[in-house]
């Protein structure tokens, strides 16, 4: 099947990644991977473009593209190649009651390390386990995530939940449609 | 996959959790984290600038981590310049390669 992400960065990031792919953020607080806005429905593209630049404007703002020759907003489209089974869905509610009891029972007895890299451990941790436990690796992990402060919602009550995030940990399901600098921003 | 199997594999990672002490728990972490200590080469002509005139042939370092895995198959620069690119070797060695 196909899902659709959308991907905020900086122009200078998107430049690279088109010239050389996407790289895995090695800390993240859902662990190891390249991280897309999920949609899978056309009409609903301008809400995870949205989604894109709202992380956008909340990465600038913390600084992440402080040393970025070109700091204009770009969204990266993409397609993801992927089979059902190759998702660990964290939205699961069984998997993620066991994920947060994993969690509870290690976390604390990690020592060292800033807390946001703890929990990226945590995520990593949980998964590699669990692939090498049952002979598989998963390509990408649903999870759903905060939006970002800036974002200005689709409805004006918020009856939809969090958004779906996808964190891509096979690069190879990624396939690159357009990019989209919008200098507006 | 059936998800029973992921679930049945879930359960096993937490009784097998609850079997550990907290020093095999972190010894654990930290070798996910680091796994071997590998070796980087680097070549000291090339990376007279990164090595800032140091005679260092070759450095010591964990694999695997953040810091060094960010670096692989990405430019380095240092000091305003492009130094080179870090290939893998094999799992325990890293190159780094003029740019």
């Amino acid at each position: 099947m196909i899902i659709k992400g959308t991907h905020g960065t900086c122009s200078s990031n998107a430049d690279s990644i088109r010239a050389n792919g996407f790289t895995c953020s090695k800390v993240a607080l859902r662990g190891e991977g390249v991280y897309f806005w999920g949609y899978m429905s056309d009409e609903l593209e301008i809400y995870a473009r949205d989604l894109a630049i709202a992380w956008w404007r909340f990465a600038k703002k913390r600084g992440d593209y402080a040393n970025m020759a070109n700091q204009n907003c770009s969204v990266i489209f993409v397609h993801l190649n992927v089979e059902d089974q190759d998702i660990l869905d964290f939205e699961d509610q069984q998997i993620r009651e066991k994920f947060i009891i994993f969690y509870q029972k290690v976390f604390e007895k990690f020592e060292g390390k800033s807390e946001i890299e703890k929990i990226s451990d945590t995520y990593n941790r949980f998964v590699n386990k669990l692939e090498k436990s049952i002979g598989k690796t998963f390509s990408m992990l649903h999870v759903k995530v905060q939006a970002p402060k800036r974002y200005e919602k689709m409805l004006p009550i918020d009856i939809t939940g969090q958004p779906s995030c996808y964190v891509v940990r096979d690069l190879e399901c990624i396939e690159i449609n357009k990019f989209e600098e919008n200098k507006n921003e | 996959m059936n998800n029973q199997i992921i679930l049945d594999a879930i359960d096993d990672m937490l009784n097998e959790l609850d079997l550990m002490s907290d020093e095999e728990l972190q010894a654990e972490y930290e070798n996910l984290n680091y796994g071997q200590i590998g070796r980087v080469f680097i070549e000291a002509e090339e990376f007279f600038a990164f090595l800032l005139n140091e005679s260092i042939e070759e450095y010591t370092i964990l694999v695997n981590n953040s810091s060094i895995g960010s670096y692989i198959g990405n430019p380095i620069e240092t000091h305003g310049g492009l130094i080179g690119k870090e290939t893998l070797v094999n799992d325990d060695v890293h190159k780094l390669l003029a740019a």
